[in-house]
């Protein structure tokens, strides 16, 4: 990986999808109340972010019902895993080339 | 978005995800209710040393449930008052080979525990034993979870431990037979968890009010 900046993926670099996907990762499945909760956005912007990452297909969508109340569930695609396997090796590159110019300016 | 870390390895965000089951306090009520009924079951049969076979029946059924079922039970109380006030959340499991694994060290322990216990037959020593492995259970799943009550079942486990290899040396009779199956371990971590579930609960009730309608739309 020659420039890492350039494998930066946009849809994934966002603070709140990164926390979606991040949240999604250590799920099989989450629905729409646990991701409100837990990334503590606003219904509209998680209903935003999550339509980017739907129409990315990083992400699947089930609507399904549990009794009377209906329930969206969400899980990463394999295409999902992919764009943060690759975010992650392009994030850990960038780090890895920024710890000397850190520690150099901590000793400074 | 959730910045501090309590331990540097696994962040805050990570830690909440994995204590989601344990967030309202239900595992914990099963637990303390699963270790009192064990250890009423167990002073009832010091107390009338033959119980009749439909009681044992009875509670071998009860702890065969609870130990299959349980996770059922608490899915269905979760569907009625966690998931509808906090959401839903199917944890990722570990992978196959990890969970026959998990099965096959957890058995294998099991019946290498019971074994030792009956071929020394050393009802004493099950007492301590049992204290020091829920004391540990405690701290770790406290630890795991960053949740601070699992350090009150581990002192509540380990206080019952000590109260009964003390009182053992003296005890006599019907009160030795008692001691001796670790109902002192059972009632003091039951109670505490009981309590400590309770408490988490009334809390998680008060503070996620359910909502009227959730849209995603």
């Amino acid at each position: 990986m020659n420039d890492p900046f350039s494998h930066i993926d946009p849809l994934v670099h966002a603070p709140a999808r990164l926390f979606i996907l991040s949240l999604l990762a250590h799920a099989e499945q989450a629905d729409f109340l646990y991701l409100l909760h837990a990334t503590g956005l606003t219904k509209g912007n998680l209903s935003a972010h999550l339509a980017k990452l739907e129409k990315a297909a990083y992400i699947e969508v089930e609507k399904t019902y549990r009794g009377k109340y209906p329930l969206t569930l969400y899980r990463l695609t394999p295409i999902g895993w992919d764009a943060l396997h690759a975010y992650h090796q392009a994030m850990q590159s960038i780090l890895h080339g920024l710890e000397p110019a850190l520690a150099r300016r901590k000793t400074a | 978005m959730p910045a501090s870390s309590v331990c540097p390895m696994r962040p805050t965000w990570v830690r909440q995800l994995e204590a989601y089951w344990v967030v309202d306090g239900l595992p914990d009520l099963l637990v303390g209710g699963v270790f009192l009924t064990v250890t009423g079951w167990q002073t009832l049969e010091v107390l009338y040393l033959s119980p009749p076979p439909l009681a044992r029946f009875a509670f071998v059924a009860f702890v065969f449930f609870t130990v299959l079922g349980g996770r059922w039970l608490l899915q269905r109380l979760k569907w009625r008052l966690t998931y509808p006030r906090t959401g839903y959340l199917r944890p990722a499991l570990p992978p196959r080979q990890r969970r026959i694994l998990g099965l096959l060290v957890t058995g294998l322990g099991g019946l290498l525990v019971v074994a030792a216990l009956s071929q020394i037959g050393f009802p004493p020593l099950l007492p301590g034993l049992l204290s020091v492995f829920l004391t540990t259970a405690m701290l770790w799943l406290g630890w795991r979870y960053a949740r601070p009550r699992y350090g009150l079942y581990a002192v509540a486990a380990f206080l019952g431990g000590v109260c009964s290899v003390v009182s053992l040396a003296h005890a006599r009779g019907v009160a030795f037979l008692w001691l001796a199956d670790g109902n002192a371990v059972f009632l003091s971590t039951g109670f505490a968890a009981l309590l400590g579930g309770g408490v988490t609960l009334r809390v998680y009730l008060h503070r996620h009010p359910l909502p009227r309608s959730v849209s995603d739309e």
